[in-house]
């Protein structure tokens, strides 16, 4: 929006300093979070701070040496795929049927939808502990798998609502009328069409499932420990071992970055599903 | 009625039941069990089974817990304070980088990264910056000769530090709105009132402002349902500490159940935490129907 100003060259530099300044204090943790995990500790906890040096991974080897961390990782991996998976299995008919059905309760339902995610996941933990525990699923991926799905399609159905609600409504009624089942319009027509969006909601989902650290505390011990978790306990008595911090804190972001920059366009969506209409 | 029309009937509910389930088993039974729950006392370590007592622990958590009310108290100032913070920075960045034309793109995705970043990495990241001795904080502070500040372990300044961790983190989440917003306003009505004659300062006020109002709603609401329920953040910064200085109403939970393993009393205050979520949600689908 570039509004006709008679701007001068003196308030144009002044932002731009202005923006600079901003920039270096958004980016600047995270640079320094992958500096200590490039130093050695002794470069760690120097006073002043060594700004140049020759880096080192042997934080990075260190985490994997030390610990299960390979392990943890791919638990990460696992339950992060798998609810995404179910997220979507589960939430693409509910949208369809929030998008292209008539029903009973039609309006009833969706706002519950979006209730659902307004509610605090501490005051869940304490009661599907207990579920959990009966069920015998406590460290175990599939309880992970199945909290987060259930924790992630409120999110799911109304952002895939937004997408399907987008298809024009003939493309469905004529395939409808050339005597097409609701489920053949659904795999054949609306998922192909809404691909892009569909891709969108699954690595929404995939960070979601990613970056939760509640659940995964208090539901797993050793088998089924995530990332988060690990690195969490990277506090020790005798103090934070800033290193492994930094390497397993750069480890566990590297995708985060990525996803979020290959779905950059979505990120209002994302963010908002359910608040803003599509 | 014939089985077709009853096939078409029920449809839409059979594409809606494998959502539904899973929500029904993993959150309202839950919910429903907790509610049970804190009607009884349940201590781990000490009982083998819930125990019905009425409504003894909504009393204790309303009349003989002083923790409970100074756990509310921190976390309704916690966010108060962060969500103003996050919106005015958030509106200030936003209207910043919409007039700034030079290397936009690269600034618009700094600016919204921390947002999707790991909360639990932040805490970490942060809890390392905010280090009394080794932080970098307190090293830039000491450059203009200023004395190092116990960040995370003197209570009058952890409910800071936490604070501006969160603020680092999700005034992002307000840049994104109020930059989505702004892009999008018609540029015509600008024109006109430049040509009225209005000044910048009146079509900031009276355009943008009102055209913003409801990025702004979106903003606060969302942001506070969030900022209410902080836990993993906390949890790594300070766990609560130092002497309760930063016990959020989420920490606090935790605490009664995985320390004191009193999950009838846990419960209770879980359940007043919800209702208070979900007054705060009412509020604001109504002011979202209404917008609609």
């Amino acid at each position: 929006m570039a509004r006709p100003r008679r701007s001068h060259i003196a308030t144009d530099c002044f932002l731009h300093i202005l923006l600079l300044m901003v920039v270096v204090a958004f980016a600047f943790p995270i640079v320094w979070t992958v500096l200590t995990s490039l130093k050695t500790p002794l470069q760690t906890f120097a006073i002043p701070p060594v700004w140049i040096f020759r880096p080192t991974l042997v934080n990075y080897r260190s985490v994997f040496e030390q610990q299960p961390f390979a392990r943890y990782l791919l638990n990460s991996i696992i339950i992060a795929l798998g609810s995404t998976g179910l997220a979507l299995g589960v939430g693409v008919p509910a949208s369809y049927a929030f998008s292209a059905l008539k029903f009973r309760g039609r309006e009833t339902f969706l706002i519950a939808t979006i209730g659902l995610r307004m509610l605090p996941p501490i005051a869940l933990v304490v009661p599907l502990y207990s579920i959990v525990r009966s069920l015998g699923l406590l460290d175990t991926h599939l309880a992970l798998v199945l909290i987060y799905a259930m924790f992630n399609a409120p999110f799911v159905i109304w952002m895939l609502k937004g997408f399907f609600d987008e298809i024009p409504e003939d493309v469905r009624h004529s395939a409808l009328v050339d005597g097409c089942s609701h489920v053949r319009v659904l795999w054949r027509i609306v998922v192909p069409l809404a691909a892009p969006g569909l891709f969108a909601t699954a690595v929404f989902t995939f960070i979601l499932s990613w970056n939760d650290f509640i659940f995964a505390l208090f539901f797993t011990t050793t088998k089924a420990t995530t990332l988060p978790v690990a690195v969490s306990g990277f506090i020790t008595e005798e103090g934070v071992r800033w290193g492994n911090v930094g390497s397993g804190g750069a480890i566990i972001l590297l995708p985060v970055i990525a996803f979020t920059l290959l779905v950059q366009k979505y990120l209002v969506r994302g963010m908002t599903a359910g608040a803003v209409k599509g | 009625m014939t089985s077709a029309m009853w096939k078409q009937k029920i449809l839409p509910y059979t594409f809606l039941f494998p959502a539904f389930a899973l929500i029904v088993i993993f959150l309202l039974l839950p919910l429903l069990y907790s509610f049970y729950l804190g009607f009884t006392s349940f201590i781990l370590t000490r009982h083998l089974g819930p125990k019905f007592i009425g409504v003894r622990n909504y009393v204790s958590v309303f009349f003989e817990d002083p923790l409970f009310w100074r756990s509310l108290e921190i976390t309704l100032i916690f966010t108060l304070v962060s969500v103003t913070l996050e919106f005015c920075i958030g509106l200030g960045v936003a209207l910043l980088l919409d007039r700034v034309t030079l290397g936009k793109r690269l600034v618009r995705t700094t600016l919204l990264l921390p947002m999707m970043m790991t909360p639990v990495v932040v805490g970490l990241m942060w809890r390392f910056l905010w280090d009394s001795r080794f932080g970098l904080i307190n090293y830039l502070l000491g450059l203009i000769a200023i004395p190092p500040v116990q960040w995370l372990a003197s209570p009058k300044v952890a409910l800071v530090s936490v604070i501006l961790t969160d603020v680092w983190q999700n005034s992002s989440f307000a840049v994104l709105i109020f930059l989505a917003t702004l892009q999008v306003l018609p540029e015509d009505l600008y024109e006109a009132a430049d040509i009225d004659g209005a000044s910048a300062a009146q079509s900031f006020w009276y355009l943008t402002i009102p055209l913003l109002k409801r990025a702004m709603l979106i903003v606060l609401v969302i942001r506070t349902l969030f900022a209410f329920r902080i836990f993993d953040t906390v949890y790594v910064l300070t766990d609560g500490g130092p002497a309760d200085a930063t016990l959020s109403l989420s920490i606090y939970v935790q605490r009664i159940a995985f320390r004191y393993f009193d999950l009838g009393y846990s419960a209770a205050v879980s359940w007043v935490m919800l209702v208070l979520c979900v007054a705060l949600s009412y509020v604001y689908i109504r002011i979202l129907a209404e917008e609609r």
